[in-house]
Protein backbone atom coordinates (compact mmCIF):
# COMPACT_ATOMS: atom_id res chain seq x y z
CA UNK A 1 0.00 0.00 0.00
CA UNK A 2 2.76 2.37 1.15
CA UNK A 3 4.18 1.58 -1.94
CA UNK A 4 1.28 2.69 -4.48
CA UNK A 5 1.57 5.63 -2.45
CA UNK A 6 4.93 6.98 -2.99
CA UNK A 7 5.15 6.35 -6.63
CA UNK A 8 1.80 6.80 -7.87
CA UNK A 9 2.16 9.86 -10.57
CA UNK A 10 -0.69 12.53 -9.64
CA UNK A 11 -4.09 12.01 -12.04
CA UNK A 12 -3.68 14.07 -14.77
CA UNK A 13 0.15 12.53 -16.02
CA UNK A 14 -2.09 8.92 -15.66
CA UNK A 15 -4.65 10.41 -18.43
CA UNK A 16 -2.10 12.30 -20.57
CA UNK A 17 0.45 9.95 -20.81
CA UNK A 18 -1.71 6.50 -21.48
CA UNK A 19 -1.73 3.39 -19.61
CA UNK A 20 1.81 2.08 -20.94
CA UNK A 21 4.02 5.07 -19.87
CA UNK A 22 2.16 5.11 -16.50
CA UNK A 23 2.34 1.53 -16.06
CA UNK A 24 6.59 1.97 -16.76
CA UNK A 25 6.08 5.70 -14.36
CA UNK A 26 4.23 3.53 -11.67
CA UNK A 27 7.33 1.32 -11.02
CA UNK A 28 10.04 2.80 -12.28
CA UNK A 29 12.24 2.48 -9.13
CA UNK A 30 11.05 -1.53 -9.25
CA UNK A 31 14.37 -3.88 -10.29
CA UNK A 32 13.24 -6.48 -13.21
CA UNK A 33 11.53 -9.46 -11.67
CA UNK A 34 14.35 -11.69 -12.64
CA UNK A 35 16.53 -9.57 -10.85
CA UNK A 36 14.20 -10.23 -7.65
CA UNK A 37 14.56 -13.92 -8.01
CA UNK A 38 18.62 -14.03 -8.86
CA UNK A 39 18.85 -12.32 -5.33
CA UNK A 40 16.07 -14.49 -3.97
CA UNK A 41 18.09 -17.20 -4.94
CA UNK A 42 21.45 -16.32 -3.97
CA UNK A 43 21.12 -15.04 -0.24
CA UNK A 44 18.96 -18.18 0.34
CA UNK A 45 21.36 -20.33 -0.84
CA UNK A 46 24.12 -18.10 1.49
CA UNK A 47 22.04 -18.04 4.16
CA UNK A 48 21.24 -22.33 4.14
CA UNK A 49 24.93 -23.07 2.92
CA UNK A 50 27.94 -24.64 5.13
CA UNK A 51 29.87 -20.85 4.81
CA UNK A 52 29.04 -19.69 8.40
CA UNK A 53 27.23 -17.59 10.98
CA UNK A 54 29.23 -14.63 8.94
CA UNK A 55 28.05 -15.49 5.49
CA UNK A 56 24.30 -15.39 6.73
CA UNK A 57 24.90 -11.95 8.66
CA UNK A 58 26.10 -10.33 5.33
CA UNK A 59 23.94 -11.62 3.40
CA UNK A 60 21.06 -10.26 5.92
CA UNK A 61 22.93 -6.73 6.12
CA UNK A 62 22.14 -6.92 2.05
CA UNK A 63 18.58 -7.66 2.78
CA UNK A 64 18.37 -4.84 5.23
CA UNK A 65 19.65 -2.48 3.20
CA UNK A 66 17.45 -3.38 0.45
CA UNK A 67 14.16 -3.11 2.44
CA UNK A 68 14.91 0.13 3.95
CA UNK A 69 15.09 1.07 0.18
CA UNK A 70 11.75 0.18 -0.85
CA UNK A 71 11.39 1.68 3.39
CA UNK A 72 9.72 -1.33 3.90
CA UNK A 73 10.70 -0.11 7.95
CA UNK A 74 8.58 -2.49 10.02
CA UNK A 75 9.72 -6.04 7.70
CA UNK A 76 13.68 -4.51 7.82
CA UNK A 77 13.09 -3.56 11.81
CA UNK A 78 11.24 -6.80 12.53
CA UNK A 79 14.46 -9.23 10.70
CA UNK A 80 16.96 -7.42 12.35
CA UNK A 81 15.31 -7.49 16.01
CA UNK A 82 15.24 -11.10 15.32
CA UNK A 83 18.56 -11.71 13.77
CA UNK A 84 20.37 -9.78 16.35
CA UNK A 85 18.15 -12.05 18.94
CA UNK A 86 19.89 -15.28 17.04
CA UNK A 87 23.12 -14.03 17.06
CA UNK A 88 22.81 -13.25 20.59
CA UNK A 89 21.92 -16.21 21.66
CA UNK A 90 24.79 -17.84 19.41
CA UNK A 91 27.46 -15.83 20.42
CA UNK A 92 26.45 -13.90 24.08
CA UNK A 93 24.51 -16.27 26.03
CA UNK A 94 26.90 -19.19 25.75
CA UNK A 95 29.80 -17.13 27.18
CA UNK A 96 28.00 -14.87 30.17
CA UNK A 97 25.90 -18.57 30.99
CA UNK A 98 27.14 -21.76 29.57
CA UNK A 99 24.98 -24.64 30.31
CA UNK A 100 23.24 -27.37 28.46
CA UNK A 101 20.30 -25.46 27.74
CA UNK A 102 22.42 -22.27 26.60
CA UNK A 103 24.15 -24.52 23.84
CA UNK A 104 21.00 -26.08 22.49
CA UNK A 105 19.49 -23.19 22.66
CA UNK A 106 22.79 -21.82 20.31
CA UNK A 107 22.24 -24.91 18.18
CA UNK A 108 18.39 -23.96 17.57
CA UNK A 109 19.23 -20.30 17.15
CA UNK A 110 21.86 -21.49 14.25
CA UNK A 111 19.27 -22.80 12.56
CA UNK A 112 16.71 -20.28 12.89
CA UNK A 113 19.17 -17.78 11.93
CA UNK A 114 19.62 -19.50 9.11
CA UNK A 115 15.97 -19.36 8.07
CA UNK A 116 15.12 -15.93 8.85
CA UNK A 117 18.10 -14.98 6.64
CA UNK A 118 16.17 -17.26 4.04
CA UNK A 119 13.03 -15.30 4.92
CA UNK A 120 13.91 -11.66 4.76
CA UNK A 121 14.93 -12.09 1.35
CA UNK A 122 11.13 -13.78 0.12
CA UNK A 123 9.84 -10.45 2.20
CA UNK A 124 11.54 -8.57 -0.02
CA UNK A 125 10.47 -10.41 -3.06
CA UNK A 126 6.73 -10.56 -2.40
CA UNK A 127 6.97 -6.58 -1.96
CA UNK A 128 8.84 -6.32 -5.24
CA UNK A 129 7.60 -8.77 -7.23
CA UNK A 130 3.96 -8.57 -9.33
CA UNK A 131 2.84 -11.50 -10.70
CA UNK A 132 1.87 -10.20 -14.48
CA UNK A 133 5.44 -8.66 -13.94
CA UNK A 134 7.20 -12.24 -12.97
CA UNK A 135 5.07 -14.42 -15.49
CA UNK A 136 6.84 -12.04 -18.38
CA UNK A 137 9.97 -12.18 -16.99
CA UNK A 138 9.97 -16.32 -16.71
CA UNK A 139 8.74 -16.42 -20.46
CA UNK A 140 11.46 -14.03 -21.26
CA UNK A 141 13.62 -16.38 -19.87
CA UNK A 142 12.09 -19.45 -22.00
CA UNK A 143 10.70 -20.85 -19.06
CA UNK A 144 8.44 -24.02 -20.54
CA UNK A 145 5.15 -23.47 -20.35
CA UNK A 146 4.35 -26.50 -18.15
CA UNK A 147 5.76 -24.45 -15.85
CA UNK A 148 4.47 -20.74 -16.47
CA UNK A 149 0.88 -21.64 -17.43
CA UNK A 150 0.35 -23.11 -13.98
CA UNK A 151 2.40 -20.39 -12.33
CA UNK A 152 -0.47 -17.64 -14.01
CA UNK A 153 -3.44 -19.63 -12.51
CA UNK A 154 -1.87 -20.48 -9.16
CA UNK A 155 -1.01 -16.90 -8.31
CA UNK A 156 -4.12 -15.73 -9.86
CA UNK A 157 -6.42 -18.51 -7.60
CA UNK A 158 -4.62 -18.28 -4.18
CA UNK A 159 -6.92 -15.72 -3.30
CA UNK A 160 -9.75 -17.39 -4.40
CA UNK A 161 -9.38 -20.04 -2.82
CA UNK A 162 -9.13 -18.13 0.48
CA UNK A 163 -12.53 -16.07 -0.03
CA UNK A 164 -14.00 -19.63 -0.85
CA UNK A 165 -12.95 -21.14 2.25
CA UNK A 166 -14.19 -17.93 4.07
CA UNK A 167 -17.86 -18.69 2.07
CA UNK A 168 -17.94 -22.31 2.93
CA UNK A 169 -17.13 -20.96 7.00
CA UNK A 170 -20.42 -18.63 6.73
CA UNK A 171 -22.45 -20.87 4.88
CA UNK A 172 -21.35 -23.64 7.92
CA UNK A 173 -22.27 -21.31 10.54
CA UNK A 174 -25.94 -20.06 8.89
CA UNK A 175 -26.96 -23.80 9.00
CA UNK A 176 -25.73 -24.71 12.81
CA UNK A 177 -22.26 -26.68 10.91
CA UNK A 178 -19.53 -24.88 12.52
CA UNK A 179 -18.22 -27.32 15.14
CA UNK A 180 -15.82 -24.50 17.05
CA UNK A 181 -13.39 -26.31 19.05
CA UNK A 182 -15.68 -29.55 18.90
CA UNK A 183 -13.99 -30.03 15.56
CA UNK A 184 -10.82 -30.78 17.44
CA UNK A 185 -12.99 -33.84 18.70
CA UNK A 186 -14.23 -35.09 15.06
CA UNK A 187 -11.39 -33.81 13.12
CA UNK A 188 -12.23 -36.15 9.95
CA UNK A 189 -15.72 -35.17 10.01
CA UNK A 190 -14.68 -31.15 10.32
CA UNK A 191 -12.26 -32.12 7.55
CA UNK A 192 -14.84 -33.30 5.37
CA UNK A 193 -18.01 -30.93 6.05
CA UNK A 194 -14.95 -28.04 4.52
CA UNK A 195 -12.94 -29.79 2.40
CA UNK A 196 -15.92 -31.13 0.30
CA UNK A 197 -17.48 -27.99 -0.81
CA UNK A 198 -13.75 -26.67 -1.19
CA UNK A 199 -12.95 -28.87 -3.97
CA UNK A 200 -16.30 -28.87 -5.35
CA UNK A 201 -16.31 -25.01 -6.11
CA UNK A 202 -12.68 -25.48 -7.11
CA UNK A 203 -12.62 -27.54 -9.55
CA UNK A 204 -16.14 -25.97 -11.19
CA UNK A 205 -13.77 -22.73 -11.40
CA UNK A 206 -11.11 -24.89 -12.78
CA UNK A 207 -13.39 -25.98 -15.78
CA UNK A 208 -14.85 -22.22 -15.89
CA UNK A 209 -11.30 -21.06 -15.50
CA UNK A 210 -9.94 -23.20 -18.52
CA UNK A 211 -12.67 -21.97 -21.04
CA UNK A 212 -12.06 -18.27 -20.17
CA UNK A 213 -7.92 -18.62 -20.28
CA UNK A 214 -7.93 -20.83 -23.55
CA UNK A 215 -10.14 -18.26 -25.18
CA UNK A 216 -7.62 -15.39 -24.36
CA UNK A 217 -4.95 -17.53 -25.52
CA UNK A 218 -3.43 -18.46 -22.62
CA UNK A 219 -1.30 -22.13 -22.58
CA UNK A 220 -0.62 -20.83 -26.44
CA UNK A 221 2.80 -21.42 -27.87
CA UNK A 222 3.21 -17.83 -29.23
CA UNK A 223 4.51 -15.42 -26.37
CA UNK A 224 2.53 -12.61 -25.62
CA UNK A 225 3.02 -8.90 -25.37
CA UNK A 226 3.44 -6.92 -22.21
CA UNK A 227 2.26 -3.63 -21.14
CA UNK A 228 5.25 -2.82 -19.34
CA UNK A 229 8.64 -3.17 -21.01
CA UNK A 230 10.88 -5.49 -19.23
CA UNK A 231 14.33 -4.53 -20.00
CA UNK A 232 18.07 -3.65 -17.53
CA UNK A 233 17.70 -0.66 -15.53
CA UNK A 234 20.46 1.26 -13.02
CA UNK A 235 19.14 -0.95 -10.12
CA UNK A 236 19.26 -4.09 -11.82
CA UNK A 237 22.96 -3.65 -12.39
CA UNK A 238 23.32 -2.05 -8.88
CA UNK A 239 21.78 -5.85 -7.57
CA UNK A 240 23.90 -7.31 -9.65
CA UNK A 241 27.59 -5.75 -8.41
CA UNK A 242 26.46 -6.19 -4.86
CA UNK A 243 25.17 -9.72 -5.72
CA UNK A 244 28.27 -10.26 -7.12
CA UNK A 245 30.53 -9.08 -3.77
CA UNK A 246 28.20 -10.84 -1.68
CA UNK A 247 29.04 -14.12 -3.52
CA UNK A 248 32.73 -13.25 -3.94
CA UNK A 249 32.82 -11.55 -0.13
CA UNK A 250 31.54 -15.64 1.06
CA UNK A 251 34.15 -17.62 -1.49
CA UNK A 252 37.48 -15.48 0.12
CA UNK A 253 35.95 -15.45 3.90
CA UNK A 254 35.65 -19.15 3.35
CA UNK A 255 39.03 -19.15 1.54
CA UNK A 256 40.67 -17.12 4.44
CA UNK A 257 39.01 -19.00 7.27
CA UNK A 258 38.11 -15.71 8.19
CA UNK A 259 34.77 -16.06 10.30
CA UNK A 260 33.33 -14.67 13.42
CA UNK A 261 33.42 -17.49 15.23
CA UNK A 262 37.21 -18.18 14.92
CA UNK A 263 37.94 -14.68 15.09
CA UNK A 264 36.07 -14.20 18.72
CA UNK A 265 37.51 -17.07 19.94
CA UNK B 1 -5.37 -61.80 -55.38
CA UNK B 2 -1.85 -62.66 -54.48
CA UNK B 3 -0.09 -60.52 -56.31
CA UNK B 4 -1.58 -57.48 -54.77
CA UNK B 5 -1.18 -59.36 -51.35
CA UNK B 6 2.68 -60.05 -52.11
CA UNK B 7 3.40 -56.31 -52.63
CA UNK B 8 0.83 -55.66 -49.66
CA UNK B 9 3.66 -57.23 -47.45
CA UNK B 10 6.86 -56.09 -49.23
CA UNK B 11 5.95 -52.88 -48.73
CA UNK B 12 4.65 -53.20 -45.01
CA UNK B 13 8.86 -54.65 -44.83
CA UNK B 14 10.72 -52.13 -46.34
CA UNK B 15 8.92 -49.37 -44.60
CA UNK B 16 9.30 -50.88 -41.20
CA UNK B 17 12.98 -51.41 -41.97
CA UNK B 18 13.03 -48.28 -43.12
CA UNK B 19 11.80 -46.82 -40.18
CA UNK B 20 13.28 -48.84 -37.44
CA UNK B 21 16.78 -49.20 -38.96
CA UNK B 22 17.42 -45.81 -39.39
CA UNK B 23 16.38 -45.10 -36.44
CA UNK B 24 14.73 -41.98 -34.75
CA UNK B 25 16.36 -39.25 -37.03
CA UNK B 26 13.93 -41.23 -39.84
CA UNK B 27 11.48 -40.84 -37.62
CA UNK B 28 11.63 -37.21 -37.02
CA UNK B 29 12.46 -36.13 -40.81
CA UNK B 30 8.85 -38.68 -41.77
CA UNK B 31 7.44 -36.43 -39.03
CA UNK B 32 7.88 -33.57 -40.47
CA UNK B 33 7.13 -34.01 -43.64
CA UNK B 34 3.97 -35.98 -43.99
CA UNK B 35 3.95 -36.14 -47.61
CA UNK B 36 7.20 -38.45 -47.25
CA UNK B 37 5.49 -40.88 -45.12
CA UNK B 38 4.37 -44.67 -46.35
CA UNK B 39 1.28 -46.35 -45.80
CA UNK B 40 2.81 -48.36 -42.86
CA UNK B 41 4.82 -45.82 -41.59
CA UNK B 42 2.21 -43.57 -40.99
CA UNK B 43 0.13 -46.35 -38.79
CA UNK B 44 3.17 -46.68 -36.96
CA UNK B 45 4.18 -43.31 -35.99
CA UNK B 46 0.07 -42.82 -35.37
CA UNK B 47 0.72 -46.18 -32.62
CA UNK B 48 3.50 -44.12 -30.90
CA UNK B 49 1.55 -40.91 -30.86
CA UNK B 50 -1.73 -42.50 -29.35
CA UNK B 51 0.59 -44.09 -26.55
CA UNK B 52 2.44 -40.72 -26.39
CA UNK B 53 -0.94 -38.03 -26.54
CA UNK B 54 -2.32 -39.77 -23.52
CA UNK B 55 0.37 -37.72 -21.53
CA UNK B 56 1.02 -34.65 -23.47
CA UNK B 57 -1.00 -32.00 -21.27
CA UNK B 58 -3.24 -29.64 -22.64
CA UNK B 59 -3.81 -26.15 -21.22
CA UNK B 60 -6.95 -27.81 -19.01
CA UNK B 61 -4.08 -29.69 -17.55
CA UNK B 62 -1.80 -27.06 -16.82
CA UNK B 63 -5.08 -24.92 -15.58
CA UNK B 64 -5.64 -28.32 -13.01
CA UNK B 65 -2.35 -27.83 -12.18
CA UNK B 66 -2.13 -24.52 -10.64
CA UNK B 67 -5.82 -24.50 -9.42
CA UNK B 68 -4.89 -27.70 -7.33
CA UNK B 69 -1.33 -26.37 -6.28
CA UNK B 70 -3.26 -23.13 -4.65
CA UNK B 71 -5.33 -25.20 -2.85
CA UNK B 72 -2.69 -27.70 -1.41
CA UNK B 73 -0.13 -24.52 -1.14
CA UNK B 74 -2.57 -22.30 0.88
CA UNK B 75 -3.64 -25.63 3.25
CA UNK B 76 0.01 -26.60 3.46
CA UNK B 77 0.32 -22.72 4.75
CA UNK B 78 -2.42 -22.31 7.08
CA UNK B 79 -1.99 -25.86 8.98
CA UNK B 80 1.94 -24.61 9.13
CA UNK B 81 0.86 -21.28 10.99
CA UNK B 82 -0.11 -23.25 13.85
CA UNK B 83 3.61 -23.10 14.77
CA UNK B 84 2.98 -19.67 15.45
CA UNK B 85 1.47 -20.51 18.56
CA UNK B 86 4.13 -23.27 19.76
CA UNK B 87 6.58 -25.17 18.00
CA UNK B 88 4.54 -28.51 19.13
CA UNK B 89 1.27 -27.26 17.31
CA UNK B 90 3.55 -26.24 13.83
CA UNK B 91 4.17 -30.40 13.88
CA UNK B 92 0.19 -30.79 14.68
CA UNK B 93 -0.09 -28.19 11.93
CA UNK B 94 1.65 -30.13 9.67
CA UNK B 95 0.20 -33.78 10.53
CA UNK B 96 -3.36 -31.81 10.17
CA UNK B 97 -2.50 -30.23 6.65
CA UNK B 98 -1.10 -34.32 5.17
CA UNK B 99 -4.48 -35.78 6.34
CA UNK B 100 -6.53 -32.65 4.74
CA UNK B 101 -3.77 -32.34 1.79
CA UNK B 102 -5.54 -36.46 0.62
CA UNK B 103 -8.38 -35.49 -0.43
CA UNK B 104 -7.11 -32.47 -2.55
CA UNK B 105 -4.46 -34.69 -4.09
CA UNK B 106 -6.89 -37.72 -4.72
CA UNK B 107 -9.28 -35.06 -6.62
CA UNK B 108 -6.48 -33.66 -8.20
CA UNK B 109 -4.81 -36.92 -9.38
CA UNK B 110 -8.21 -38.35 -10.76
CA UNK B 111 -8.63 -35.42 -12.73
CA UNK B 112 -5.44 -35.07 -14.36
CA UNK B 113 -3.91 -38.78 -14.53
CA UNK B 114 -1.05 -37.67 -16.45
CA UNK B 115 2.67 -38.88 -15.71
CA UNK B 116 4.49 -35.26 -14.82
CA UNK B 117 1.29 -33.44 -12.93
CA UNK B 118 2.94 -34.25 -9.41
CA UNK B 119 6.00 -33.52 -10.87
CA UNK B 120 5.08 -29.87 -11.80
CA UNK B 121 3.13 -29.63 -8.94
CA UNK B 122 6.32 -30.43 -7.09
CA UNK B 123 8.36 -27.82 -8.61
CA UNK B 124 5.68 -24.85 -8.43
CA UNK B 125 5.19 -25.61 -4.08
CA UNK B 126 8.97 -26.13 -3.75
CA UNK B 127 9.03 -22.56 -5.31
CA UNK B 128 6.53 -20.93 -3.27
CA UNK B 129 7.45 -22.36 -0.04
CA UNK B 130 11.30 -20.76 -1.03
CA UNK B 131 9.32 -17.97 -1.87
CA UNK B 132 8.06 -17.89 1.90
CA UNK B 133 11.36 -18.15 3.10
CA UNK B 134 12.59 -21.78 3.24
CA UNK B 135 15.89 -23.37 2.25
CA UNK B 136 16.39 -24.71 -1.20
CA UNK B 137 17.17 -27.87 -0.44
CA UNK B 138 13.18 -27.68 -0.21
CA UNK B 139 12.51 -27.41 -4.06
CA UNK B 140 14.59 -30.34 -4.92
CA UNK B 141 12.43 -32.42 -2.03
CA UNK B 142 9.54 -31.44 -3.83
CA UNK B 143 10.32 -32.14 -7.19
CA UNK B 144 12.24 -35.71 -6.57
CA UNK B 145 9.12 -36.81 -4.52
CA UNK B 146 6.51 -35.46 -6.79
CA UNK B 147 8.41 -37.73 -9.44
CA UNK B 148 8.41 -40.57 -7.36
CA UNK B 149 5.06 -40.05 -6.76
CA UNK B 150 3.90 -39.58 -10.14
CA UNK B 151 5.40 -43.02 -11.02
CA UNK B 152 4.02 -44.85 -8.06
CA UNK B 153 0.35 -43.26 -9.31
CA UNK B 154 0.19 -44.94 -12.31
CA UNK B 155 -2.74 -44.06 -14.43
CA UNK B 156 -4.15 -47.70 -14.53
CA UNK B 157 -3.79 -48.92 -11.00
CA UNK B 158 -4.83 -44.72 -9.40
CA UNK B 159 -8.38 -47.04 -8.86
CA UNK B 160 -7.22 -48.89 -5.70
CA UNK B 161 -6.67 -46.72 -2.53
CA UNK B 162 -3.44 -48.28 -1.64
CA UNK B 163 -1.84 -47.64 -5.02
CA UNK B 164 -3.11 -43.99 -4.30
CA UNK B 165 -1.92 -43.95 -0.30
CA UNK B 166 1.63 -45.22 -1.31
CA UNK B 167 2.36 -42.27 -3.82
CA UNK B 168 0.67 -39.60 -1.44
CA UNK B 169 2.95 -41.13 1.21
CA UNK B 170 5.94 -40.55 -1.04
CA UNK B 171 4.67 -37.63 -1.94
CA UNK B 172 4.36 -35.85 1.58
CA UNK B 173 7.99 -36.83 2.06
CA UNK B 174 8.82 -33.46 0.71
CA UNK B 175 7.99 -32.30 4.56
CA UNK B 176 11.58 -33.00 5.13
CA UNK B 177 13.37 -30.48 2.81
CA UNK B 178 13.16 -27.53 5.68
CA UNK B 179 15.14 -29.79 8.14
CA UNK B 180 18.00 -31.14 5.17
CA UNK B 181 19.86 -28.08 6.24
CA UNK B 182 21.00 -29.56 9.50
CA UNK B 183 22.13 -32.52 8.03
CA UNK B 184 24.11 -30.20 5.45
CA UNK B 185 25.41 -28.20 8.44
CA UNK B 186 26.10 -30.78 10.94
CA UNK B 187 30.06 -30.52 10.64
CA UNK B 188 29.38 -26.51 11.23
CA UNK B 189 26.78 -27.26 14.05
CA UNK B 190 29.12 -29.63 15.98
CA UNK B 191 32.06 -26.85 15.97
CA UNK B 192 30.38 -24.42 17.18
CA UNK B 193 29.00 -26.47 20.22
CA UNK B 194 32.53 -28.16 20.87
CA UNK B 195 33.87 -24.29 20.72
CA UNK B 196 31.00 -23.42 23.27
CA UNK B 197 30.45 -26.34 25.41
CA UNK B 198 33.38 -28.65 25.05
CA UNK B 199 34.06 -31.91 22.86
CA UNK B 200 32.04 -34.15 25.33
CA UNK B 201 29.10 -32.56 25.51
CA UNK B 202 29.19 -32.18 22.12
CA UNK B 203 29.19 -35.54 21.21
CA UNK B 204 26.15 -36.10 23.43
CA UNK B 205 24.31 -33.59 21.07
CA UNK B 206 25.42 -35.55 18.08
CA UNK B 207 22.13 -37.67 18.21
CA UNK B 208 20.06 -33.72 17.30
CA UNK B 209 22.16 -33.64 14.17
CA UNK B 210 22.17 -37.03 12.78
CA UNK B 211 19.73 -38.10 10.64
CA UNK B 212 18.05 -40.29 12.76
CA UNK B 213 15.82 -37.35 14.19
CA UNK B 214 15.10 -36.72 10.49
CA UNK B 215 14.30 -40.16 9.75
CA UNK B 216 11.75 -40.66 12.54
CA UNK B 217 10.04 -37.19 11.19
CA UNK B 218 10.22 -38.69 7.38
CA UNK B 219 8.46 -41.96 8.86
CA UNK B 220 6.07 -40.26 11.08
CA UNK B 221 5.27 -38.26 7.76
CA UNK B 222 4.97 -41.35 5.45
CA UNK B 223 3.38 -43.32 8.40
CA UNK B 224 0.28 -40.60 8.52
CA UNK B 225 0.08 -39.62 4.68
CA UNK B 226 -0.28 -43.47 4.06
CA UNK B 227 -3.43 -43.78 6.52
CA UNK B 228 -4.60 -40.55 5.13
CA UNK B 229 -4.35 -41.09 1.73
CA UNK B 230 -7.60 -43.92 2.27
CA UNK B 231 -9.07 -41.28 3.73
CA UNK B 232 -8.71 -38.93 0.91
CA UNK B 233 -9.94 -41.82 -1.54
CA UNK B 234 -12.78 -42.70 0.48
CA UNK B 235 -13.70 -39.07 -0.14
CA UNK B 236 -13.19 -39.46 -3.87
CA UNK B 237 -15.35 -42.04 -3.83
CA UNK B 238 -18.00 -41.34 -2.02
CA UNK B 239 -18.58 -37.24 -3.10
CA UNK B 240 -16.50 -36.51 -5.82
CA UNK B 241 -16.97 -39.53 -8.23
CA UNK B 242 -20.63 -39.54 -7.76
CA UNK B 243 -21.51 -35.65 -8.15
CA UNK B 244 -18.85 -36.14 -11.29
CA UNK B 245 -16.48 -33.82 -11.00
CA UNK B 246 -13.80 -36.68 -11.05
CA UNK B 247 -13.37 -39.64 -13.31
Amino acid sequence: MSRAREQTPPIEQYTILGAQTATSLFSAERPDPRTVLLALAIINFLSVSRLGITVVMLSTGVTLVALALIRAWKAALGVLIMQSLWVFFILGLPRLWANGFTAFLATTSFWFLQLTGAGAIALYAIRRIQPGELVAGLRQLRFPRAIVTPLTVLLRFIPIVISEYRDISEAMSLRGLSMGWQAWAHPLRYLEFVMVPLLMSCSRLADEMTAAAMVRGLGSPRRPTTVRHLQVRPIDVAWWLVLAALVGGAIGLKHYGLNLENVLR
Amino acid sequence: MSDTNHTYVKSRKRSLDGVLGRGLLRVAVAKLSMARLTYRGALLLCHCNTLLRKDIMKTKDFVNIGVFTAIYYVIVFATGMLGLINPIMMFVGFIIGLIVNAATIALFKSRTPKVGALFIMGILIGALTVLTGHPWTTVVACAITGLAADLIMDRGRLQKPIVFSLGYAVLSLWYIGPWLPVLINADAYYQMISAQMGKEYADKMLWFLSPLPIAIWAAIVFVVAFAAGFFGHSLLRRHFQKAGVAK
